[in-house]
């Protein structure tokens, strides 16, 4: 919160305690807002609480069933209690001039809502909401506590931030945070979740191009040998085109050497399986360029011939044994 | 006599007086709402809301106040007052489903749960989903349930959807490549690396649950298993995955520790292609309910089983900060960086640094639809040049996505999402775009 929000809400606090009614000034707090069942004890004394009303150091607050009253406390701040709630307000001095502050209530059962005034703001540590397991005390201004029938107290920040104290120690809950406060030996339990951001995902193992064979080679790839350029005019009888070679890459192992193909593998290779390995590819309809025929089955890869030349150029090689009769 | 004189002829008087001056407050009052009404919708909230709050002790009760006391406490960002309002309000008006939706915004927006799922169905329906709008569960995920309260707690979710792929096995579109060596032949790509498209069907299952230890201490874990099956020429790419997590967790204030140990099987038709197993350390700091650092270092050994060569050890440490608005509304960013290191020995080429930029956000657009995107780019440098290309690859990749999110009910989810992924690449064959269009039903428990 910058100091600009900071003033501008002890502004709107100081506002709302100008707007005080003036018959209020003697009374710890003012009910603003009563429906349903709602009673107040005093002493022995039991009566019906109803709006205008006031309230001092001492009373209880009873709630039906059905039953809800909204308090406004002479140092303008608010307490809306809900349901089967019995509120005390313990200890309460408005010490707006040289005296000292105290906000001191008990919520024995129910639930109520509130809203910090002047008191939590000018000194926090007499701010304190006690319940049967746990006392609550005030950074912030905003807050909703409640007990439930098993007796575990529910506290949730709505501004700033409050804390929650058992004898086990005390958290701190702020705006969308809430605890659980299972026992008074235990430290209260955050109750809200925490979600995370998933860690990046590795690259997909899909990737074509990351896949190698056995031998550490560019699995998919293969080299086709740009026809020859030849000088002279094709003769009379056109000889057959050559075979295409294809040319395994080189291992990514060895030492690279730009500009210098690989030398040729020693034996026919198997590409590794990252795909089916029993089904063969589509052939001829996912040809490779119209300059070679369709590629030989991945599956093996003839021999290749190359003669170091300047460029280097590439040789085909004689056409394999069963082709020629 | 005189007294009779006096009452039947003085008394009327005063009672037209009296109720003159009733309708006189009445009429102020009236403006003051009114006054109030005009202020918020001019986007002046505050000034309306003090405006009103000088009054609100006299006439809290009255409905018309308060529904103008809530709207311009919660334009103003004073939740907590607008939830006091517009509580007096439906106190007033119980069946006032304009007052109940208008008290579910409030308790929403200070992240009152309980609150909220406390209002009737119908509601509850008309205002943004619990689900969506109180998680950041499109991109982010928790080991707990909305209602464990702090508890052990185990959630789950059942997902089935319908897709099409461009680009299944991320292959470069072109079939063949001219040599990075002037002069000497192009390369050519065997059918299968080329791009091969297809409509695919998924299936996914995940588990996730914190077993509350103490206080502090609970063991969480993960299991989460998917498999994709590619209809037509494609279906060589149908693969499965398999990942799991277990870890210790620890809590205090608003820190969370956890340390996990990884695991992770993928298939490719059937055929084992990559594990991985590893170690994942996360630190989350939680500002408060709606905002949240989050920091991890992940170690992770990648194995290929049949393509030993392709074996790293990735390690990443990245952090993220991502925020819950209050109208339910939600934005992440991240940043991270580390490095593949290949296994084997002269297979630097392979392994990379890495860093990358994640971006997204979810934004609710009506009760049930909320329109979610994501953007993120990574950027790798591998460590040597590549002996094939002569090159030293470096891959510069951009995914974004863009969906919707519709929730017919409590638990179910629609989600109908548009991916492209361009990846970048000095080497010509990962250099590779993709597209993909699903639709998926999802029904958490």
């Amino acid at each position: 919160m910058t100091s600009d929000q900071k003033y501008a809400r002890l502004a709107l606090l100081m506002g709302m305690v100008a707007a005080w009614p003036l018959t209020g000034l003697a009374a710890a707090g003012l009910v603003q807002f009563t429906a349903g069942d709602v009673q107040l004890r005093r002493g022995e004394t039991l009566s019906r609480l109803s709006k205008g009303s006031e309230l001092d150091g001492g009373d209880v607050v009873l709630t039906g069933t059905e039953g809800r009253a909204q308090i406004r406390f002479s140092d303008g701040g608010l307490v809306a209690l809900y349901p089967d709630s019995q509120f005390t307000v313990t200890r309460y001095a408005d010490g707006a001039g040289a005296g000292e502050d105290h906000f001191v209530v008990n919520l024995l059962r129910g639930g109520m809502r509130a809203l910090t005034g002047l008191i939590g703001k000018r000194n926090p540590a007499n701010y304190k909401v006690v319940t049967p397991t746990a006392v609550v005390g005030i950074r912030g201004s905003a807050f909703l506590l409640a007990i439930d029938a098993n007796g575990q107290v529910f506290v949730s920040g709505e501004q700033d931030e409050i804390e929650v104290c058992t004898q086990a120690g005390c958290v701190g809950v702020t705006a969308g945070e809430a605890v659980l406060v299972v026992s008074d030996q235990d430290l209260p339990v955050y109750t809200h979740t925490r979600a995370l951001l998933p860690v990046p995902q590795v690259q997909t193992p899909l990737v074509a191009g990351d896949q190698v064979d056995v031998q550490g080679r560019r699995a998919f790839v293969y080299i086709v040998p740009a026809p020859v350029p030849v000088p002279v005019p094709p003769p009379p009888e056109a000889a057959p085109p050559p075979a295409p070679v294809p040319v395994s890459p080189p291992p990514p192992t060895g030492t690279p050497q730009p500009g210098t193909p690989a030398p040729p593998a020693p034996t026919p290779t198997t590409p590794p399986p990252p795909t089916r390995p029993t089904t063969p590819p589509p052939p001829a309809t996912t040809a490779p360029p119209p300059a070679t025929t369709a590629p030989p089955p991945p599956t093996v890869r003839p021999p290749i011939v190359f003669i170091p030349v300047l460029p280097i150029i590439l040789l085909p090689p004689p056409p394999p044994p069963p082709v020629i009769r | 006599m005189y007294l009779r004189i006096w009452s039947r002829r003085v008394l009327p008087w005063c009672a037209v007086l009296a109720w003159g001056g009733g309708l006189s407050c009445a009429a102020r009052a009236d403006e003051l709402v009114q006054q109030a009404l005009a202020l918020v919708q001019q986007g002046q909230a505050l000034q309306a809301f003090r405006l009103l709050d000088a009054q609100e002790a006299q006439r809290a009760g009255d409905p018309a106040f308060d529904a103008a006391m809530g709207d311009a406490a919660h334009a103003a960002g004073q939740y907590t007052r607008a939830i006091m309002a517009r509580e007096r309000w439906l106190a007033a008006q119980p069946g006032n489903m304009e007052a109940q939706v208008a008290l579910g915004q409030s308790l929403q927006a200070v992240g009152d749960r309980r609150g909220v799922m406390a209002l009737p169905a119908p509601v509850q329906a008309a205002l943004i989903p619990v689900d969506a709008g109180h998680t950041l569960d499109q991109f982010l995920y928790s080991y707990d349930r909305l209602d464990a309260g702090g508890r052990s707690s185990l959630k789950g979710y059942v997902e089935l959807g319908v897709g099409h792929d461009s680009n299944a096995n991320a292959a470069p579109v072109v079939g063949d490549l001219q040599s990075p060596v002037p002069g000497t032949p192009a390369w050519a790509l065997l059918p299968e690396a080329l791009a091969t498209s297809g409509n695919y069907v998924v299936a996914q299952a995940g588990l996730r649950g914190r077993a509350v230890l103490n206080a502090r201490w609970s063991v969480v874990g993960t299991a989460v298993g998917a498999a994709r099956h590619y209809g037509g020429g494609a279906d060589r790419f149908d693969h499965t995955a398999l990942d799991g997590t277990l870890g210790l967790a620890w809590r205090s204030e608003r820190h969370e520790l956890i340390a996990s140990g990884q695991g992770s099987y993928y298939a490719l038709d059937g055929t084992r292609l990559r594990t991985m197993g590893g170690v994942l350390g996360e630190w989350i700091y939680r500002i408060d309910g709606f905002r949240q650092w989050g920091s991890f270092v992940q170690v992770l050994d990648v194995r290929y089983p049949d393509q030993a060569l392709r074996n790293v050890r990735r390690s990443v440490v990245g952090t993220s900060y991502s925020h819950l608005f209050r109208n339910g509304s939600s934005a992440y960013g991240g940043v991270y960086g580390g490095q593949e290191r290949a296994q084997a020995s002269g297979a630097d080429a392979l392994g990379h640094r890495l860093w990358g930029l994640r971006a997204g956000g979810q934004w609710p657009l009506a009760p049930q639809w909320s329109v979610f995107a994501s953007a993120d780019w990574e950027h790798r440098r591998y460590g040597g040049q590549d002996p094939f290309f002569a090159v030293t690859r470096t891959d510069r990749q951009a995914q974004v996505a863009l969906g919707l999110n519709w929730t017919p009910s409590p638990g179910w989810r629609v989600t109908p999402q548009w991916a492209f992924t361009r990846n970048a690449s000095t080497l010509p064959i990962t250099d590779y775009e993709r597209r993909v269009f699903s639709i998926t039903v999802r029904r958490e428990f």
